[in-house]
């Protein structure tokens, strides 16, 4: 029996993907009804890990190039909402963007020089931006309150009177509303002229310059985005969490963020949010073992994942998907009427 | 005046764990065009190794050789099991792995050996030598030069006079002619591993008894050999030590003289230079530009 084909465009596809999306948006509505409020603390955690990852994904998926500092980037994130919030009695939610650009400006500060060079020099910057980072919040402890930690009074973070929920069903909500905007944002910004700039740069950067696609503006600004996007994780961290310390940010949260994106998928926008539950769960479960598991497990399954299925969870399902039917991108009309064979053929799922 | 010669002293105790860590990035780079981020934490295993043999009544020197012994079969078996399949795969999938090998092996020294910092014996004895009246090198200092310099001397040696050492030249050189005069490529990049985690776990094993032995331990040493790697060229086995050395030398000098800097944010010290090196000279000090044919 012939597969059943769906284009892409077409009125058939859309009408499978609003299905296929308004189903997964009312499972992620209805969720906090149905858990107990941990569970949906979880959850929310779950989002937030995704939009990090959504972030990280942006720099790396589609740009080839590796951060290490995101821990950084969503640390900046955490301690400005917290100061903000507790300092400065600002509303929770009006933290968040200041939070974003905050890291945006730290994020394109940090790439200006390092990704003028080629090669590595963004990942080795980074890294060294992600162990530096818990020293210097001890270091301005006038701001950050030092190894002491900072924290949120809960009154600070109330849901709205009109809102008759409790605190972590609103949260989730916060969060999942967060999510869903930046998830609209990527995706349109991958569609983008930006966007296609960034993919050419990291397919073949020659080439790409010769189109005149230049190098360093594209690159940095790509890695600045996806530093607002750890920014704004790291906001919303610090409202769910409402306590940060300079050792809630190391380098292996970069880790265990770029183990999210790799297990999700590289290069894929709704990955970020296996990447997610990944992050929150699997630890979750693994310290009950030991400590060390957890991390122990991201180590493993970064390395399989790239050797067995370097597309991640979602490349996965993809193949799953393509065992019932195909979803191929128009054939491609070269002469206005016939229509070769070739691309509809070799048309990537 | 002293003091700067007890910094001075001191820098270079540091800088040659640097060094040798560098020198181990140096190796692999040299090899596969490959910045091996998991040195670091190949190191700090490795130093755990030869704690364990230690602990388990061992000679601290008899434990710090099968340790280093070891590792170079840990090296060879990781370059045979995980870098091998993904060998010509983007250069993103291969940095991805050794994330991978980094968090790995991190994690796994916790599982075995837990997070409780443990006390490392030193493999020199604990005496001194007064110079002047203000100036002393530790036998630990001297010794752990001492280390460094053999070993890069056997280094050199090795790749100058060995048939060994000229087969590893000719794949660093170029894989596919070294393939068609009948190298066998994927032996000698195993060796390579090999030896890069070796000169690493000797750099672990010096290095413990001052930073103390922790999953954590290489986390700064990693990014101070990164930028002395970066600052003395990657290509550049010599530039490497030397400038590990000056890395370990300006960081204590910059924590002591520089008053914002102090001891908490000595990390700068390596970012920074990174950062100059990458716009003045980014293939560093002693290594070559790199001219790609399109």
């Amino acid at each position: 029996m012939a597969k059943k084909v769906i284009i892409r465009g077409t009125a058939e596809y859309r009408r499978y993907m609003f299905l296929g999306l308004g189903l997964a948006l009312a499972v992620a509505v209805s969720l906090p009804f149905v858990l107990s409020s941990f569970r949906t603390f979880q959850f929310t955690m779950a989002l937030i890990w995704a939009i990090a990852v959504l972030g990280l994904n942006l720099l790396t998926g589609y740009s080839g190039q590796i951060s290490l500092g995101h821990s950084a980037f969503f640390g900046v994130g955490a301690y400005t909402s917290t100061i903000l919030i507790s300092d400065y009695g600002w509303n929770h939610l009006l933290s968040l963007p200041v939070a974003g650009a905050l890291a945006f400006v730290a994020g394109f500060l940090v790439g200006l020089p390092a990704l003028r060079l080629a090669g590595l020099y963004l990942a080795l910057m980074t890294l060294a931006l992600a162990v530096a980072f818990p020293a210097l919040a001890r270091r301005f402890d006038g701001l950050t309150d030092g190894v002491m930690g900072k924290s949120i009074r809960s009154r600070d973070i109330a849901p709205p009177e009109w809102l008759s929920v409790s605190r972590d069903v609103y949260l989730y909500f916060v969060v999942l509303l967060v999510l869903l905007i930046l998830l609209v944002l990527a995706r349109n910004m991958i569609k983008s002229r930006v966007g296609r700039a960034l993919t050419a740069l990291r397919d073949n950067e020659i080439p790409a310059q010769t189109m005149s696609v230049y190098p360093a503006r594209y690159k940095t600004l790509a890695f600045a985005i996806s530093a607002f996007y750890a920014g704004v994780a790291g906001g919303l961290y610090a409202l769910v969490i409402r306590y940060s310390n300079p050792q809630s940010f190391l380098l292996t949260l970069s880790i265990l963020i770029l183990a999210g994106m790799v297990v999700g998928g590289l290069a894929t926008v709704g990955g970020a949010i296996f990447g997610g539950i990944f992050i929150q769960f699997v630890p979750y479960y693994a310290e009950e073992v030991n400590k060390a598991l957890g991390p122990l497990l991201f180590g493993f399954v970064i390395i399989v994942t790239m050797l067995v299925a370097p597309g991640g969870i979602v490349s996965l399902l993809k193949r799953g998907r393509n065992r019932f039917y195909v979803v191929t991108d128009p054939p491609v009309v070269t002469d206005g009427s016939s229509v070769t064979e070739e691309s509809a053929a070799t048309a990537p799922a | 005046m002293g003091t700067f010669f007890q910094l001075l002293i001191a820098g270079i105790e540091t800088g040659s764990f640097y060094a040798l860590v560098a020198l181990a990035i140096v190796l692999i780079y040299q090899s596969t065009g490959l910045k091996n981020l998991a040195q670091g934490e190949m190191a700090m295993f490795s130093a755990y190794i030869a704690w364990q043999l230690w602990a388990w009544g061992l000679g601290i020197w008899l434990a710090a050789l099968l340790a280093i012994f070891f590792s170079f079969l840990i090296g060879m078996g990781i370059q045979r099991i995980v870098i091998r399949p993904v060998q010509g795969a983007p250069l993103l999938t291969i940095v991805i792995v050794t994330l991978g090998l980094f968090l790995g092996f991190n994690s796994l020294a916790g599982f075995i050996w837990g997070y409780l910092v443990k006390g490392y014996p030193s493999l020199f004895p604990g005496s001194s030598w007064q110079i002047t009246d203000t100036v002393r090198i530790s036998a630990a200092a001297f010794g752990g030069f001492a280390v460094l310099l053999v070993l890069a001397g056997s280094l050199f040696m090795l790749f100058k006079f060995t048939k060994i050492g000229l087969a590893m030249r000719a794949v660093a050189y170029n894989v596919e002619t070294s393939k068609l005069v009948g190298i066998k490529v994927n032996q000698v990049l195993m060796l390579g591993w090999g030896l890069a985690a070796a000169l690493g776990a000797a750099g672990g094993i010096i290095a413990a008894p001052k930073l103390f032995l922790d999953p954590f331990m290489m986390f700064g040493v990693l990014i101070y050999a990164i930028a002395a790697a970066a600052f003395g060229g990657f290509d550049s086995p010599l530039g490497a030590v030397i400038a590990g050395l000056i890395i370990g030398v300006l960081e204590n000098m910059a924590g002591f003289y520089i008053g914002f800097i102090g001891t908490d944010l000595k990390i700068i010290v390596p970012l920074i230079l990174i950062l100059v090196t990458l716009i003045f000279r980014p293939q560093g000090l002693l290594g070559h530009k790199i001219v790609v044919r399109v």
